[in-house]
C-alpha cells in the first residue's frame, strides 16, 4: 500500500489564524503519527505529521503556526511567513500545496488571510472548518458559491470529529509529488488601500455565499458577561486555580501510591533475583531508587496539564489574560504575558518558548526573566516530598487540606516574587506602551482527543527526561556516592567517604546558615540539571546512606526523623526561588541570544533563593525555639 | 526596513486622506459625530470611521505603522460595525471590542487608534 519510495511524498502545509481550529483539524488528520521539533535556528515548535490517503499516497503535513497576515509581527508568524514563501533556511523543501483552514463561524475574519495566500499563486485548497458550529449557530455558508467566488477549491471540514476530514483527504489523496521543485513565491507587503479593497473583496464574496450573523448575542457573549465581569470574572478565575492546585494533590495520590508500589515491588525482585555486588547495588540504589522517586510524579504533571490543556481548549485562558491585564500592567507586564506564564507553572522552558507571542521585545525579555520563578511541575516532587513529611495531613476552615493550602502558599510566593521582580526591571528600562491586541476565540468544549494527544505529548516528554537526563544524572550520582569506597574499619555510612560525601561537606558550609546539612547539599547539585532530581538524589544519599537495604519508598519518614521543621520551611523557600535548572538557562540563552541574561538570571535567583531561605530559616527557628 | 518605510509613507497618504474624509464628513453631519472607540459605553455599537496610529500617544513612527497595519489585519476597518464586549476589572483597560465576527482585548492607546460612529444595535 505505501508509495513506491523513489518518489517523494508531498509535503503540505497546515496554514490559518490563530483559534481556527488548525491544530484540530491537523489532529484529524494526521492522529498520533506526529513529530514535535524545532524549526532550526529559532524555537518555535515545528509540527509535522504524516497522513495515509485510501489510495496508499503518504502525505507529510506541516502544521505551521497560526498568522493573521504574512507581514509578520511575531516570530511565530515569521516562520509561517518564511516557510510559505520558501525563505525558511533549514527547510529542505517548500510546501507542495497549501491548506487553508478557515473558521467557517468566522470567515469575515479569515477571508483576508485567504486572499493574500492566493496572491502568492500557490496551489491551494480551502478547509471551511468547524461548519458544524456554524450550522448550529444559524450560518450557512454556500461551500460551492465560495469555490466559484475565490476560483480556489473548498471542502467543508469538521475539525473535532475522526471523520470530518474526510473530504478534505479526499482532494489530498489527488495530489501526486511535483516533478520538479516549485518557483518561491513573490510577495509584496500590502499598502493600507490594498487592504481595504481585500475588505470590500471579503464583503462581497459574504454577501455571495450566504455571509455571517454580525449583531446577534451569542451563546460566548453571554457567558462573557458573567465570565469578565468586574467583580464575578476574578472571583471564578480564583476558584479555577484554587481548585487546579487542589486537585493536583487530591486526584493524584491513588495513582502515586500506584507506582510507587510497583517499582517498590520491581526492587524486591532484583533484590532477590541477582547476587550481592556492585551491578546490584547500581541497579537497585542508583536506578531504581532514583529514577522512581521521579517518575512517581507523573500523575501531577499529567493533571496540571490536563487543567491547562482544557482551559486552553475552551478559549478561557485568553479570558484570564484579560481579567489579569490591567494587574499585570502595573508591575510592567502585558496581559499576554499570562499565557506564557502559565506554561510555566507546567516548565519554564516551554513557557519562556510561548513569550515568542510577545511582540515588544522588552516585554518579552522581561517575562523570560520571570518565568522561572512560577513554580513548575518539576519543583513539585520537591514541595511533595517535604510537605509529605512535614505538614500534618488534616483539614483546617470547614475542610480545606492543610497540605492543598501550604502547596497554594508556595504558588503564591513565587507568583508575588515573579511580580516584585517584573516591578523592578520594569523601573530600571522604562516604561514604554505595551500592545495586547489579544483575541477571545469563541468557547467550546475541549475536544477529547486533542486533550488527549497534547498530554501524550506531555507524558513523552517527561518520560524521555526521566530516560536520559534523569537516568544518566542518577548513575553519575550513584558512582559519585560509592566511590571511592570507605575504608574496611570505617564507622559511619559508606558515602561519607565517597566523592560525593567531600563536595557535600564543602557545600554544607556555604549552606549551613540555611539550616541545610550535607545530605541536602549534596542532593542540590544534580537538582541544578533538572530540579526534580534533587529528590532522585536525596534518595540516593539517604538509601546509601541507610545501614540497611532499606530503600523503597522510604524516604518520607526518613527526612521527617532527620531534618528539622525550620530546615524543613527553609528548603522549601529555597524552591520557591530554585536556582536554575540548566536545560531552562540554555533556553534563554537561545532565545536571547547571548550569555548576559541566562548569568544574569542565575546570579539573581541565587541571590533571592540564598536570602529567602536564610529568613526563613531563621525566623521559623526564633518561633519554634530550637 | 525598505517596505516598512514605504508602508509607513502610504499609511500616512491615506490617513491623511481619511482624515480630511473625517472632517468633511464631521462638517457635514455637525462637530463630534467620530469618537473614540474607548469613549463608548460597555454594549454600545459603532461603525469604524477611521484607524491611524497618529491618534495614539505613542512616539515611535516604526510601532506605530506596525500598530495601525496590525489592527487592519484583524479587521478594524472603516466601515465594519464593532461593540464593546466588556471592560478589564480596573478602569477602563483592556477593552474587549467585537468586530465583524471576531473579539479582540484592546488597550486604551490601541483603542485611541480607532474613530468611530455611534449606532443603534440592530438586533437585541
Amino acid at each position: 500500500m505505501e508509495a513506491a519510495p523513489s518518489a517523494p511524498s508531498p509535503l503540505v502545509a497546515l496554514v490559518g489564524n490563530p483559534n481556527c481550529g488548525k491544530t484540530a483539524l491537523f489532529n484529524v488528520l494526521t492522529g498520533s503519527r506526529q513529530k514535535v521539533a524545532n524549526y532550526a535556528g529559532v524555537t518555535v515548535e515545528r509540527k509535522e505529521g504524516s497522513l495515509f490517503t485510501p489510495s496508499g499516497l503518504k502525505i507529510r503535513i506541516l502544521d505551521l503556526p497560526g498568522a493573521y497576515s504574512l507581514d509578520p509581527l511575531t516570530p511565530d508568524e515569521q516562520v509561517t511567513a518564511d516557510v510559505l514563501l520558501g525563505r525558511r533556511t533549514g527547510e529542505t523543501t517548500s510546501p507542495d500545496f497549501v491548506v487553508c483552514v478557515t473558521d467557517a463561524t468566522n470567515l469575515r475574519q479569515n477571508l483576508r488571510l485567504v486572499l493574500s495566500l492566493k496572491r502568492l499563486g500557490l496551489p491551494m485548497v480551502i478547509a471551511l472548518n468547524m461548519t458544524d458550529i456554524a450550522r448550529r449557530k444559524g450560518i450557512v455558508i454556500d461551500a460551492t458559491q465560495l469555490a466559484a467566488e475565490l476560483r480556489v477549491p473548498v471542502v467543508e471540514t469538521v475539525g473535532v470529529k475522526a471523520s470530518g476530514a474526510v473530504a478534505l483527504i479526499d482532494v489530498l489523496g489527488r495530489l501526486t509529488a511535483p516533478a520538479h521543485p516549485r518557483q518561491a513565491a513573490v510577495w509584496r507587503t500590502p499598502t493600507a488601500a490594498d487592504i481595504a479593497e481585500d475588505q470590500n473583496e471579503v464583503r462581497r464574496i459574504l454577501g455571495a455565499v450566504g455571509g455571517d450573523r454580525l449583531d446577534g448575542i451569542t451563546a460566548s457573549d453571554r457567558i462573557d458577561a458573567v465570565v469578565l465581569h468586574p467583580v464575578a470574572g476574578p472571583l471564578i478565575l480564583g476558584v479555577i486555580l484554587f481548585l487546579v492546585f487542589q486537585a493536583v494533590f487530591a486526584w493524584a495520590q491513588a495513582p502515586m501510591d500506584a507506582i510507587k508500589a510497583g517499582v517498590g515491588f520491581i526492587g524486591e525482585g532484583v533484590n532477590h533475583a541477582l547476587p550481592a555486588g556492585l551491578f546490584k547495588d547500581l541497579l537497585v540504589n542508583g536506578v531504581l531508587a532514583g529514577v522512581g522517586s521521579v517518575l512517581v510524579f507523573l500523575p501531577q504533571i499529567l493533571i496540571l496539564f490536563f487543567f491547562i490543556l482544557s482551559l486552553e481548549e475552551s478559549g478561557y485562558l485568553p479570558r484570564a489574560a484579560f481579567l489579569l491585564d490591567r494587574s499585570m500592567g502595573s508591575v510592567g507586564l502585558s496581559g499576554r504575558a499570562f499565557i506564557p506564564l502559565l506554561s510555566s507553572f507546567a516548565c519554564a522552558i516551554p513557557g519562556i518558548m510561548a513569550t515568542r507571542t510577545i511582540q515588544n521585545p522588552r516585554d518579552r525579555l522581561r517575562t523570560i526573566m520571570i518565568a522561572p520563578l512560577m513554580t513548575c511541575s518539576a519543583r513539585l516532587p520537591v514541595y511533595a516530598l517535604v510537605i509529605g513529611a512535614f505538614i500534618p495531613q488534616r483539614l483546617v476552615w470547614g475542610g480545606l487540606q492543610l497540605q492543598g493550602l501550604v502547596l497554594f502558599a508556595l504558588y503564591v510566593a513565587g507568583i508575588a516574587s515573579a511580580m516584585a521582580v517584573a516591578y523592578v526591571l520594569g523601573r530600571r528600562r522604562g516604561a514604554g506602551l505595551h500592545s495586547l491586541m489579544l483575541e477571545l476565540p469563541a468557547y467550546h468544549w475541549p475536544n477529547l482527543r486533542n486533550l488527549g494527544i497534547g498530554l501524550w505529548q506531555r507524558v513523552e516528554i517527561f518520560l524521555s527526561r526521566v530516560g536520559t537526563i534523569i537516568l544518566s544524572l542518577m548513575v553519575i550520582l550513584w558512582a559519585l556516592s560509592s566511590f571511592p569506597a570507605p575504608p574496611p574499619e570505617a564507622a559511619g555510612p559508606a558515602i561519607q567517604y565517597s566523592i560525593a560525601g567531600h563536595i557535600g561537606a564543602w557545600l554544607a558550609v556555604i549552606f549551613a546558615p540555611l539550616g541545610f546539612n550535607w545530605q541536602i547539599s549534596i542532593a542540590l547539585v544534580p537538582g541544578l540539571a533538572a530540579r526534580e532530581v534533587a529528590v532522585g538524589a536525596l534518595g540516593t544519599v539517604y538509601a546509601l546512606s541507610a545501614s540497611g537495604g532499606d530503600v523503597s519508598g522510604a524516604l518520607t519518614p526518613l527526612i521527617a526523623r532527620s531534618w528539622s521543621l525550620p530546615t524543613a520551611l527553609s528548603l522549601l523557600a529555597w524552591y520557591v526561588f530554585a536556582p536554575q535548572c540548566l536545560s531552562t538557562l540554555a533556553t534563554v540563552k537561545r532565545e536571547t541570544n547571548s550569555w548576559r541574561y541566562p548569568l544574569i538570571m542565575a546570579a539573581y535567583l541565587f541571590g533571592l533563593a540564598y536570602a529567602g531561605s536564610w529568613i526563613t530559616y531563621r525566623v521559623a527557628s526564633a518561633l519554634t525555639g530550637s | 526596513m525598505g517596505t516598512i518605510l514605504i508602508y509607513n509613507w502610504t499609511m500616512e497618504l491615506v490617513q491623511n486622506a481619511a482624515v480630511l474624509r473625517s472632517a468633511t464628513m464631521a462638517g457635514e453631519a455637525g462637530a463630534g459625530a467620530a469618537l473614540r472607540l474607548a469613549d463608548l459605553a460597555t454594549g454600545a455599537s459603532a461603525r469604524v470611521v477611521s484607524v491611524s496610529a497618529a491618534d495614539a500617544a505613542s512616539a515611535d513612527s516604526g510601532a506605530s505603522a506596525g500598530l495601525s497595519r496590525r489592527l487592519a489585519e484583524l479587521g478594524f476597518l472603516p466601515g465594519e460595525r464593532l461593540r464593546i464586549v466588556a471592560r478589564g476589572i480596573m478602569g477602563r483597560e483592556p477593552i474587549a471590542v467585537r468586530i465583524g465576527t471576531g473579539t479582540f482585548a484592546l488597550r486604551l492607546f490601541e483603542a485611541a487608534c480607532i474613530r468611530v460612529c455611534p449606532e443603534r444595535p440592530l438586533l437585541r
